[in-house]
C-alpha cells in the first residue's frame, strides 16, 4: 500500500529532511471526524517519505492567534482552544506522539516578519482576498491583511528553512500560492474535499464553493453545520442518522462519501487488518472511539 | 433578452427523478434565474416557498395553457408551494383584447376557473385581477418605486398607449409577482418568501424589473423558469394560438374535431416514398412534438419516434397520438 503513496512525492525533491505540515484553526464545537483522515495519511506518507530515504517531521499546528484575531482573546475563546488542545494531545497519542503539535501563538512572529512580506498587500491582493471569506473582508482589508500573513509566516518560520510538503485541505489553495512566492522549498498537498452530510441535493446545487473546495476538516464552522458534520464525540445512531440523510443526486453521492470510506480504509491499513466496509456508520464510529479514545 | 439566464441543461443532473417535473423531465423548461437559491431556501431551509403564474382571459382556452397549468400544479405538488394564479382581465381590456371588461372576466369565470379546478387548483389559488384589491394596493404601493423612464426602457411604451396599459404592464404585472411577500400593503408589512414564477421567455423584462425592486424592498428576487410553449399544430417552430384555430386543439372541442385536426396536423412534409425509405423526420413534426408537453410517458414516446424513423407512415402515427391525447384530456376530464 505504501507504494501507493509515490504520487504524493513532490518532483526532483533533493532534500533529505523534510517537514510535512498541517493545521487549522477551531471553534467550540468537537472536531469533526474528518481531522483524523488527515492524522492517517500523514502517518502513512512519513512512513513512505521514510521508506525512500527521507528524514521526516509532522508538525501540526493549532492556529489560535488565527482564532484570537477573528473572535478576541477571551474566556470563551480560551476555553475553545482548552478542549481542542485536550482533543489534539488524544489524537496525537493515538499516533504515538509521533506529531510536534504547536500553538501558533507560541511562535514568534515580529513586525519586521510582518514588514517583510507586506509587499505582497499591493502585489498579491487578488490572492490574499480569496483567502479570506467574504464575511470579513472589508474587516481584513482594514488589517491590511494581518490574518492571513500570519499564517503563512506560521509555516515559514516552522521549516526554518527546510523543505516543506503543507498538508491540507483544497480551499487552502490560494494561500499556498502565496506560500510559493515566499518560499521555494515547499509543496503543497492536498486530499479529497471534505463534504457535509445530511444535506439535501439542494445545498449542493447551491453551494458551488462547498462542490468545488468542501468545507474546513478541522472545525464545524457555525452551528448550522453541527448537525452536517459527523464529529469524533457521536454515537453510532447519530453518525447513521447523518449518513442515512445524505440526500444527493445519484451522480453525487459517491463523491460526498468517499472521503468517508478513504479514512476507514486508511484506517484498517493502519491496524493492518482487512474489512469489507458493508456499515459505513459502524466503521466510523469504532475508528473515533478507538483513535480518541473518549467513550 | 437572456441576460442573467441559464441554461436548466447545466444543473438538470442536480436534480432527482422525483422532484422533476414534465417541464424539467421533457427540457419544456429550458432556461431560468436563480433556480439554486430557490431550490436551497425550499427544499434545504425548508421555508415556504410560492409559485405564480397567470393568464390573459381573451380567448377560448387551448391544450397549450392546460400544459402550462399542469406544470404549475406539478411545481406545487413536488414542492409543496403555495400557489398564485392571477387571472389578468385588466390586461385584456387595457390593452384592447376585448371591448369590455366583462368579456374578460366572464371568460375567466366560465372558462378559465372551472378548468383549473379540473387540474387540481383550489379556489384560493386563482384570482380575478379586477376583484382582488390586495393585487391593486400592491401594485399602487410598488408603482412608487418604477420610474417612468424604467418602464420605458423595458416594456417600450408608445406615446398613443392608453395610461392604463402603462400601469398594468409596470405596476400590475409586478405587483403580482411580489404579491407573495408584501403581506400588507397599506401598513407596508413585507415578509421575504421565495417565489418561483412560470412564464415565457418573452416575460423576460418583466422578471428583472422584479427582481430589481425586490432588491429595493429588501424581499427575496423571484426566480423564474421560462417554459416553452406547446407547439401550433401545423408549423413546429411557431407556437400554439388561439387566433390561429387551426393551430390549436381547443378544450371545448368534441373528440373528433380534436381527432380531425390532429389528422390534419404538420408531420415533417415528406413525400410517401421518401418516408417508406428514409423514415419520418420527428424534428419538424408538430404533431410529435405536442406528446412530452401532456406528460406522455418516455417509453411510448420512443416507441413512436422510432415506428416513424423505420417509415410507419403519418397517417398511422396520428390516428395513434390524437387517441393519446383524446384519452389523456379525457382521464383528466379536460373534455367531455
Amino acid at each position: 500500500m505504501l507504494s501507493k503513496f509515490a504520487k504524493y512525492m513532490p518532483h526532483n525533491i533533493q532534500e533529505n529532511n523534510i517537514i510535512v505540515g498541517y493545521g487549522g484553526t477551531f471553534d467550540g464545537y468537537d472536531l469533526p471526524i474528518d481531522e483524523i483522515r488527515y492524522w492517517l495519511f500523514m502517518h502513512l506518507y512519513k512512513k513512505f517519505l521514510e521508506s525512500k530515504g527521507k528524514s521526516v517531521k509532522l508538525v501540526y499546528i493549532i492556529a489560535d492567534k488565527g482564532v484570537f484575531h477573528n473572535y478576541g482573546e477571551n474566556k470563551e475563546t480560551c476555553s475553545w482552544r482548552a478542549k481542542r488542545i485536550s482533543q489534539i494531545k488524544a489524537l496525537n497519542k493515538f499516533f504515538n506522539n509521533e506529531f510536534e503539535v504547536m500553538l501558533q501563538s507560541e511562535i514568534k512572529i515580529t513586525k519586521d516578519d510582518i514588514k517583510n512580506v507586506n509587499y505582497l498587500t499591493k502585489r498579491y491582493n487578488n490572492l490574499l482576498e480569496k483567502t479570506i471569506p467574504p464575511s470579513r473582508i472589508s474587516q481584513e482589508r482594514k488589517r491590511k491583511y494581518l490574518y492571513t500573513l500570519e499564517e503563512l509566516l506560521t509555516f515559514i518560520k516552522i521549516t526554518n528553512g527546510k523543505y516543506l510538503i503543507k498538508v491540507g485541505p483544497p480551499r487552502e489553495v490560494f494561500y499556498d500560492k502565496l506560500i510559493k512566492i515566499l518560499k521555494r522549498k515547499f509543496s503543497p498537498l492536498y486530499l479529497k474535499p471534505v463534504y457535509p452530510v445530511n444535506c439535501t441535493w439542494a445545498y449542493y446545487l447551491y453551494r458551488s464553493d462547498v462542490r468545488e473546495f468542501g468545507l474546513t476538516p478541522y472545525k464545524v464552522g457555525d452551528k448550522g453545520y453541527l448537525e452536517k458534520r459527523i464529529l469524533i464525540t457521536d454515537d453510532v445512531l447519530t453518525i447513521k442518522y447523518k449518513i442515512s440523510n445524505t440526500r444527493v443526486s445519484k451522480e453525487y453521492l459517491p463523491e460526498v462519501l468517499s472521503p468517508y470510506y478513504d479514512l476507514v480504509n486508511l484506517y484498517y491499513y493502519y491496524k493492518n487488518k482487512n474489512v469489507i466496509i458493508d456499515d459505513l456508520a459502524n466503521e466510523l464510529y469504532k475508528i473515533s472511539k478507538e483513535v480518541m479514545g473518549h467513550k | 433578452m437572456l441576460s442573467g439566464t441559464r441554461e436548466l441543461s447545466s444543473i438538470k443532473h442536480f436534480i432527482p427523478q422525483e422532484y422533476r417535473t414534465t417541464g424539467i423531465k421533457y427540457n419544456i423548461i429550458k432556461r431560468y434565474i436563480d433556480l439554486e437559491r430557490f431550490f436551497y431556501e425550499v427544499i434545504e431551509e425548508g421555508k415556504q416557498g410560492y409559485v405564480v403564474s397567470g393568464l390573459n382571459p381573451s380567448g377560448p382556452l387551448h391544450i397549450g395553457h392546460y400544459a402550462v397549468f399542469k406544470e404549475v400544479y406539478e411545481w406545487s405538488k413536488l414542492y409543496d408551494l403555495k400557489v398564485n394564479l392571477p387571472l389578468t382581465n385588466d390586461e385584456t381590456y387595457v390593452v384592447g383584447k376585448t371591448n369590455s371588461l366583462h368579456n374578460s372576466y366572464f371568460i375567466a369565470k366560465n372558462q378559465v376557473i372551472p378548468l383549473l379546478r379540473k387540474i387540481g387548483f383550489s379556489d384560493n389559488d386563482v384570482y380575478i385581477d379586477t376583484d382582488n384589491l390586495k393585487m391593486y394596493q400592491t401594485a399602487v404601493y410598488i408603482s412608487k418605486y418604477i420610474q417612468y423612464k424604467e418602464g420605458r426602457r423595458v416594456f417600450g411604451y408608445d406615446v398613443n398607449d392608453n395610461v392604463g396599459k402603462m400601469f398594468y404592464v409596470s405596476a400590475i404585472q409586478i405587483a403580482q409577482i411580489l404579491m407573495p411577500q408584501i403581506i400588507d400593503p397599506i401598513n407596508e408589512i413585507l415578509e421575504p418568501k421565495p417565489t418561483l414564477i412560470i412564464i415565457g421567455l418573452d416575460q423576460h423584462p418583466y422578471i428583472m424589473l422584479a427582481r430589481d425592486i425586490a432588491k429595493k424592498l429588501n424581499l427575496y428576487p423571484p426566480t423564474a423558469v421560462y417554459i416553452d410553449f406547446m407547439p401550433s399544430l401545423i408549423d413546429p417552430n411557431k407556437k400554439m394560438s388561439a387566433s390561429k384555430p387551426e393551430s390549436a386543439i381547443f378544450l371545448n372541442e368534441s373528440e373528433e374535431t380534436i381527432r380531425k385536426k390532429i389528422m390534419h396536423g404538420f408531420t415533417g412534409g415528406k413525400s410517401k416514398e421518401e418516408q417508406l425509405r428514409n423514415g419520418g423526420d420527428i424534428n419538424r413534426c408538430s404533431v410529435f412534438k405536442i406528446l412530452p408537453y401532456l406528460g406522455v410517458e418516455i417509453s411510448e414516446i420512443e416507441k413512436i419516434k422510432f415506428k416513424c424513423k423505420s417509415g410507419v407512415l403519418c397517417y398511422n402515427c396520428k390516428k395513434l397520438i390524437a387517441q393519446i391525447v383524446i384519452n389523456r384530456l379525457k382521464n383528466q376530464k379536460i373534455i367531455e
